[in-house]
């Protein structure tokens, strides 16, 4: 047990790492990419906190996304009208989406599989109705602009100083895989693990599937806000698309391609959905059959996503030195 | 003492009862067992008590305290563990995390302590494991041996046997078993009806589902046979073996005629 937990210090040392020089490497690959990696990493937040309520606990929460909406829209408001500190306004964003995300689960997580889905699916709609109609207070179609930058001190993240924003949005998201990694790995973890696994069996082993579900709905929530706050103030405005179906879809996609119910695997999806686009620039109109094609792909032949493939390869080498180790 | 007294306890869907008007009593200690043919209702009357369905009439007392239509995470706390017939487990998961999760309600970090890891946590997950690895020695037959494995990859057999270790590891008072030994050859039969004793001898009062009257008979002290809802006898193995309306109700109105008259 021990020695798990110095190898799990020594993987976020070699994180932090990573992320120190992922500026410098991506700058090697030319400085356009800088900006997709800035956008890898706020929508990599969404994945890790979806990961949480998906791939762990289970639930098809179609409306999560609406939950980075929610977060982006909260604090750049909060920023806009009332002139609130960034790093206030952040939290107040996620806060909201936090609360909105436990309305939504009070109200549709007595209900299981499909159904829960497709409520969630209703709310994502709702929630996008209310954005695009509000016009007084969103903005409308057009969405809200002029959202207040993050600044420390009297340093400003500017949004054309890429590597300050790779620098914030991966500390985020190392931030955000721990919180997910800590929770899961614990008491709490394991009530929720079970939930995913069947929930008639957890009630009957003690646990309060309801009440669980709830707090796996409202920390997921609160942690798109977080991405959701970010992404906004990186954009410097933020409208309706950016939180409707099409995001949604494309945050389970890269979920299931990176591995769902792992801790790198949402990191590897938002990657993948990240600069597919990108490389598939040239496909043009076709990009979203492409995508389509490898998504399909993906699901008959690496239904696990990148982690379950590591994860076999690694239960093969293992049993390969094993059968060494006995002499065979 | 009166550990489980059921009183008129009905259970309906629809226009069928599944359970009617159902009286019995398990005293602390005992080895009860009920049968009755498909569909007499076994494990309805389980759901009922354990909180799976909500009854449509009756009451449930455990210990002399009403427990009638609580959720099934509070009975659970009771003192009432569980395990589902076709051998309902946490499939993705080992045994060890299996039987782990099953120690969730006699455990209390929480979320705050989970995120800072604090010392209490850590204690209490390394006893949540010891306690874990206890309740898997207790069960045997091969299942300590196997304790890291996905049960998906482990054979039915091991699957039943996991999900008993998790409903012992919740601390029971009272454990229901349903069919738990389905799917076992001859020599697994002989060894599960060994572990059921070995769990009565540790002080946990057993409640038997079975179909297989054999192991049944063999070891239950007292037995309640159920058919189409009704409770149609109650009594040790052999008053019931000889019970004239449980032989029909098992082999057909003909054949106990037949045997009435041989």
């Amino acid at each position: 047990m021990r020695s798990f937990m110095r190898k799990k210090g020594f993987a976020y040392l070699v994180g932090v790492a990573l992320v120190a020089v992922l500026p410098h490497l991506i700058g090697l690959a030319g400085s356009a990419w800088m900006h997709t990696f800035v956008i890898v990493g706020v929508y990599g937040i969404l994945t890790v906190s979806l990961n949480l309520i998906r791939g762990y606990t289970g639930q098809i929460c179609i409306s999560h996304v609406a939950m980075y909406g929610i977060g982006a829209y909260g604090s750049a408001l909060v920023g806009i009208k009332l002139g609130v500190n960034f790093w206030l306004a952040l939290l107040i964003g996620a806060l909201m989406a936090g609360m909105v995300g436990l309305f939504i689960g009070w109200v549709s997580l007595g209900l299981r599989g499909v159904y829960f889905a497709i409520t969630t699916l209703a709310f994502l709609r709702l929630i996008g109705a209310i954005l695009t109609n509000w016009i007084g207070l969103t903005g409308g179609e057009v969405g809200l602009y002029g959202v207040p930058r993050p600044s420390i001190g009297g340093f400003v993240f500017e949004p054309t100083n890429r590597v300050a924003w790779i620098y914030l949005a991966f500390g985020f998201l190392i931030l955000s895989v721990f919180i997910v990694d800590r929770i899961v790995n614990s008491r709490m973890g394991r009530a929720l693990i079970a939930i995913r696994e069947d929930e008639d069996l957890a009630k009957s082993t003690g646990i309060n599937t309801f009440n669980y579900k709830m707090i796996s709905m409202g920390i997921s929530s609160f942690l798109a806000g977080i991405g959701g706050g970010l992404y906004g103030a990186y954009m410097g405005t933020i409208t309706p698309a950016d939180c409707a179906v099409i995001p949604s879809v494309m945050a389970m996609a890269g979920l299931v391609m990176g591995g769902q119910g792992t801790m790198l695997g949402p990191i590897i999806g938002s990657v993948f959905v990240n600069l597919l686009p990108e490389l598939l620039r040239l496909t043009g109109e076709y990009y979203f059959i492409m995508f389509g094609v490898i998504m399909i792909l993906f699901i008959i032949f690496l239904p696990r996503g990148v982690m379950g493939v590591i994860a076999s390869l690694r239960a093969r080498l293992r049993a390969r030195t094993s059968i060494k180790e006995v002499g065979v | 003492m009166r550990l489980i007294e059921a009183n008129n306890l009905t259970k309906r869907f629809g226009g069928l009862v599944a359970v009617n008007n159902v009286d019995f009593y398990i005293d602390e200690g005992e080895l009860f067992g009920l049968i009755g043919p498909n569909g007499s209702g076994k494990t309805v009357m389980f759901n009922t008590i354990t909180g799976i369905y909500k009854s449509d009439g009756g009451k449930v007392a455990f210990s002399g305290e009403d427990i009638t239509d609580l959720p099934p995470h509070k009975i659970n706390a009771k003192g009432i563990g569980r395990t589902f017939q076709g051998s309902k487990v946490f499939l993705s998961l080992t045994p060890l995390q299996n039987v782990m999760v099953g120690r969730h309600c006699r455990t209390k970090s929480h979320l705050g302590s989970a995120l800072v890891r604090t010392g209490f946590s850590r204690r209490e997950d390394r006893e949540t494991e010891e306690k874990a690895m206890h309740a898997l020695e207790l069960v045997g037959m091969g299942l300590v041996e196997a304790k890291d494995i996905p049960v998906m990859a482990l054979t039915y057999v091991m699957r039943s046997l996991t999900g008993i270790a998790i409903a012992l590891s919740t601390d029971p008072k009272i454990i229901f078993l349903d069919e738990p030994i389905a799917g076992m050859n001859p020599t697994e039969i002989t060894q599960a009806m060994e572990l059921i004793k070995r769990i009565r001898d540790t002080g946990i009062t057993v409640f038997l589902v079975e179909h297989n009257m054999k192991a049944i008979m063999g070891i239950c002290e007292r037995i309640m046979v159920l058919n189409m809802g009704y409770k149609i006898a109650e009594g040790t193995p052999q008053e019931i073996s000889q019970n004239e309306e449980v032989v029909q109700a098992y082999l057909g109105r003909e054949y106990g005629a037949e045997t009435k008259q041989g």
